[in-house]
């Protein structure tokens, strides 16, 4: 598994120069937008998104080369899941940092802790959600599409007005995302190994 | 002689075409030709010993274990090279290596070298830039760079040049020269097969018409020849199949002497090349 991971970095790695220009967008709109909540919200399954499908446009063309290779089915729709894991994980340090940053250079203020586990919990779901259908059904969308998206929701995302200030109310959402998030990738794994199972070449 | 790929009462179902029980055996330090028309199942097969389809039923062994049961360890000793080998067609032959390397237990970055030097090919240079023949190139450098015991090739010279053709005929035989590899090729030039192979498995329309040791088979086949006034249904019952035209007939036997007694010199017999038994095999102008 440990060689199928390094692989998949190694892909996400020859798609560096999305990675960089999409981290470069994404960090100018927290600076111009000053809004923390939605850029923690959106960085973390926008990036991992890019990186899923920057790994799946590499696999969807060479699964023959692939599995003629010693890589056993299971192992490697496996380590997929765990990729994906992985992308979030690496992600959502990435957007702390960043954030941390804006709030020690006054650009955004900070977000009370109720808030900041929501954001994190939503980009969970989101991670699983985007990370998944790119991993899964095969991501055949322009990166670009990403970029677009982020940044008409981040111009119009607001959080309802009776949920700031109600923090139990906030930290049930967290758990009901974060249950989601955690089935849509039960969902996500399971689609993943029945295609790398049933794949014929 | 110690058996390197076994294969059982193989058979794959497809909408339209039916690979139906295969059989054979390719030995250790032996170079097995592939051989059948197009569409006749040679890639099914090498797909089936892959693992890269599913078979309807039968049993493949390789290295005396099951292809799909010890599935790591099998093509952890095999080296492939396919037709259609693009690898990572934006990836600079040396990444390609980088990501392939790692998967296989007894890589040489030494020999890969070596093979890129010989075949002239940069390593720098992007898999998508790489005409046809050095694509088959690049790949039999991966192929040969982990150590494999048996080389699977499906159809690697169809549209080569004869001198690509020749120079990869040559490596072959490098390989396979210390006796403890294999090779099975899939072809349809038959020429190729003649300079190397020691055995021919044929099939045809998704079954197997003869698995048999080269020399054997060009020694036990006789094309008999003759006029149509005295084809009669004595050779028609000797000929596994006979071609007509207006000047006489052709038909390939395996009971030339049988026939060479009784008509004598109203009949030629001619020694027929692999070529020449695979059309009469596959019932071309029948």
């Amino acid at each position: 598994m440990k060689k199928l991971v390094k692989r998949n970095l190694f892909l996400i790695s020859k798609n560096f120069y999305l990675c960089i220009f999409y981290i470069l967008t994404i960090v100018t709109m927290l600076f111009l937008k000053e809004d923390a909540f939605t850029f923690l919200v959106f960085f973390i399954p926008a990036m991992t998104s890019i990186s899923a499908s920057a790994i799946e446009k590499f696999d969807s063309k060479n699964y023959k080369i692939t599995f003629s290779m010693p890589v056993i089915r299971n192992e490697f729709a496996n380590t997929k899941a765990v990729t994906l894991l992985l992308l979030v994980g690496v992600n959502a340090a990435v957007s702390l940092i960043t954030y941390i940053i804006a709030v020690l250079s006054g650009k955004v203020e900070i977000l009370p802790f109720s808030l900041l586990v929501l954001g994190l919990s939503f980009s969970y779901l989101l991670s699983m959600l985007g990370g998944g259908l790119a991993l899964t059904a095969g991501d055949k969308r322009p990166n670009y599409i990403y970029i677009i998206l982020f940044i008409i929701i981040f111009d119009n995302m607001n959080i309802p007005s009776f949920v700031l200030g109600n923090d139990i109310l906030i930290y049930l959402i967290s758990v009901i995302f974060l249950a989601i998030g955690r089935t849509v990738y039960v969902i996500a794994k399971e689609n993943i190994l029945r295609i790398c199972l049933e794949m014929e070449f | 002689m110690e058996t390197i790929l076994e294969i059982k009462n193989l058979s794959k179902n497809y909408p339209g075409f039916k690979l139906d029980n295969v059989s054979f055996n390719l030995s250790k330090g032996y170079i097995m030709g592939f051989i059948g028309p197009n569409g006749a199942g040679k890639t099914t097969v090498i797909k089936l010993i892959m693992n890269l389809i599913k078979k309807s039923s039968g049993e493949i062994k390789i290295f005396g274990m099951d292809n799909m049961k010890y599935e790591k360890e099998v093509k952890n000793k095999i080296g492939f090279v396919y037709d259609d080998c693009n690898f990572y067609e934006n990836f600079s032959l040396m990444d390609n290596a980088k990501v392939i390397a790692d998967f296989y237990e007894d890589w040489s970055w030494s020999d890969f070298d070596n093979y890129l030097n010989r075949f002239k090919l940069d390593k720098d240079q992007k898999t998508k830039e790489l005409s046809k023949g050095m694509k088959i190139q690049f790949a039999l450098a991966i192929a040969l760079s982990h150590n494999a015991e048996l080389l699977i090739m499906d159809e690697p010279t169809s549209g080569l040049d004869p001198i690509f053709r020749h120079e990869i005929v040559n490596i072959l035989q490098e390989y396979i020269e210390d006796g403890n590899r294999s090779i099975l090729f899939s072809t349809h030039i038959i020429s190729d097969i003649e300079k190397m192979a020691d055995y021919i498995t044929f099939i045809n329309e998704g079954k197997l018409i003869f698995s048999e040791e080269k020399n054997i088979l060009e020694d036990t086949y006789r094309i008999v020849k003759g006029g149509l006034d005295i084809l009669d249904s004595n050779i028609e019952q000797e000929c596994i199949r006979i071609k007509k035209n207006k000047y006489g007939f052709s038909g390939l036997t395996l009971n030339h002497e049988k026939l060479q007694e009784k008509y004598g010199l109203n009949i030629m017999i001619d020694k027929p090349d692999i070529e020449e038994i695979m059309i009469y095999m596959a019932g071309e102008d029948s």
